[in-house]
């Protein structure tokens, strides 16, 4: 690939110029052509008429010296006294249409002398003649020097005539190459234009829009989300260009998003562990203390005599105020860790939250393998919650707990008969729970129309070698 | 006298629980802070009941009720926690334990009561 789309669109152009330009120069040439040749047809014509009328005056000369000749009466003279008075001016007339015309100009100057001498050197002196005497015959000799010298004018006249069409045929014939050079000229400019056109569109949607279309379309759908959209990178010039940086962008963000996906997973696993960490030190530490305290205390008290009645009764307080300690810190505990889920799973961790449940909670757990603890903390915690809600906000009378494993994925369900109408955004701790399950890629739904009770719904995924019987 | 052995990796608890346990007449025979140890001491002491921790750390208490209940005859096993009976209720159910006796309210009432309920 030389070049890029600017530099081939600016070749395409440069040879759609060209081609138009020659057209129409062919045109401009061939339209010069034509006014040439109608130019030349109109001289013929010109030339042509002027011989005519030098020829009719001619043979009126002719004509009306011969019918005086005949007749003697002056009356017979009138066609001849006209053509003589406008033989001049039609003599002058035909040398001046031929006056461009080097070739017809001599034969135009010898049918004017000619046709002069013939008026002066015989017609005039021949009618002088004719008035000198009173009737007769003219000569057999005059009138056949008369016809020879007339028809020694047409002669000429008759070639300046074959000469002037022969010149006008000429004319004609370039006239048609001229037209025909047009129409060839004219038809291959608009072919080859129109070609050449359909060319550079087919080659601009190819090159161009259907590119910019195609990442167009990708960037709607990395902008809905889907970072693993890539177009094919094999555009022209600036558009590959294009393409490949588009590519990059949606790498980047493809990694941008893994890499705070993987942050977001960590922190919540840091924070569980924390967790579990500071559960099991007051289990192993305070608790046990306290809970050993209270059975030394108990053994103080049984090794007490019977008339230690006060000291007994102090006693008695002492145990019952450290027996409330200890199930408050436990309660504390468990809030912060519940043991049984790193213990048991999340089956008998689900199953307890109903039995601690204030109202009546019917559980559906189908998964018996022991999963990520990240996810089975996350669908612990989902579940509590909504345990909670469903008793403080929506005046549940029960409360149905499905969780099973479909499809390479936890699916929990928690759904309840109560009033509905809960904003997961408003508050409560649907927001860190939203947080918590997208960390670990999965999706939390609520359905909650007024009235008809709360539906909670969690699909966490799990790889199948992460689970454990 | 009823004969007792207590399992659970706490020393000070299981002192305790001695010091407790005797003064309100029944007889520790022995005690242990593992499963394996657990097991010796049954083998050697054969007591009329084992008090097992649920949670010893690095140990399962259920594991170690299962491990004992392999044994000939097997012990008759009571489980002991600081956690609530309610948490646990399922795995108790699903033990071989005869009950649960939460470690602030064991006494010997507590632990004749569960074995009296055991044996009808």
């Amino acid at each position: 690939m030389t070049g890029g789309v600017s530099r081939r669109v600016i070749v395409a152009s440069a040879l759609l110029v060209l081609l138009v330009g020659a057209g129409f120069a062919v045109l401009l040439l061939s339209v010069q052509d034509l006014r040439d040749s109608e130019r030349q047809a109109r001289q013929a014509a010109a030339v042509l008429a002027a011989a005519n009328q030098v020829e009719r005056s001619v043979v009126d000369l002719e004509t009306g010296q011969q019918a005086f000749a005949i007749t003697g009466q002056e009356q017979f003279l009138a066609p001849w006294q006209t053509a003589r008075s406008q033989l001049p001016d039609r003599l002058a007339a035909l040398e001046r249409v031929v006056a461009d015309e080097p070739a017809q100009r001599a034969g135009a100057e010898e049918i004017s002398r000619s046709a002069t001498s013939y008026l002066r050197d015989y017609s005039e002196p021949l009618v002088a003649a004719i008035r000198g005497r009173p009737v007769s015959t003219p000569s057999q000799a005059a009138t056949t020097e008369g016809q020879r010298r007339v028809d020694a004018i047409r002669t000429v006249l008759d070639g300046l005539i074959t000469t002037e069409r022969g010149l006008s045929a000429a004319a004609q014939a370039r006239s048609d190459a001229a037209a025909g050079r047009a129409v060839v000229a004219a038809a291959t400019g608009l072919v080859g234009s129109v070609l050449l056109i359909l060319g550079f569109t087919w080659y601009l949607s190819r090159a161009v829009v259907r590119p910019v279309l195609i990442t167009a379309a990708m960037a709607d759908r990395l902008a809905a989300g889907d970072l693993a959209v890539r177009v094919p990178e094999d555009g022209v010039g600036e558009i590959g260009g294009l393409e490949r940086t588009f590519n990059s962008m949606a790498a980047s963000l493809a990694q941008a998003r893994t890499d705070l996906a993987s942050s977001r997973a960590r922190l919540v696993a840091s924070a569980d562990e924390t967790r579990r960490r500071i559960e099991r030190d007051l289990h192993d530490g305070i608790q046990q203390r306290l809970v050993t305290l209270a059975l030394e205390l108990r053994t103080v008290q049984a090794g007490l005599t019977g008339d230690q009645f006060d000291l007994r009764t102090r006693l008695d307080e002492i145990t019952d105020d450290l027996g409330s300690t200890l199930d408050e810190l436990r309660e504390i505990s468990h809030g912060i860790h519940p043991a049984i889920l790193s213990d048991g799973g999340i089956g008998p961790a689900v199953r307890m939250l109903a039995r601690r449940s204030a109202i009546p909670v019917e559980t559906e757990v189908t998964v018996t393998e022991r999963l990520p603890p990240a996810v089975e903390s996350a669908a612990y915690y989902v579940v509590s919650e909504a345990l909670t809600n469903a008793a403080k906000h929506a005046d549940a009378s029960v409360v149905y707990v499905d969780v099973r494993l479909l499809d390479g994925s936890l699916r929990l369900a928690v759904r309840d008969d109560g009033a509905g109408g809960a904003d997961p955004a408003n508050g409560s701790g649907l927001i860190g729970l939203t947080d918590r399950v997208q960390a670990l890629g999965g999706t939390l739904t609520v359905d909650s129309p007024a009235g008809q009770g709360t539906t909670l719904q969690v699909s966490l995924p799990v790889a199948p070698e992460e689970i454990s019987s | 006298m009823l004969r007792c052995a207590i399992v659970d990796d706490n020393r000070r608890f299981l002192d305790a629980a001695r010091g407790l346990l005797e003064r309100e007449g029944v007889a520790v025979v022995g005690t242990a802070t593992s499963g394996a140890g657990a097991v010796d001491l049954v083998e050697d002491s054969h007591p009329d009941v084992v008090l097992v921790d649920i949670d010893l750390g690095a140990e399962s208490g259920f594991d170690i009720v299962a491990r004992l209940d392999r044994l000939s005859p097997p012990p008759r096993v009571i489980l002991i926690s600081t956690y609530a009976e309610q948490d646990y209720a399922e795995l108790i159910d699903a033990s071989a334990a005869i009950g649960f006796v939460p470690k602030t309210r064991l006494s010997a009432v507590a632990i004749g009561n569960l074995l009296r309920r055991a044996t009808h």
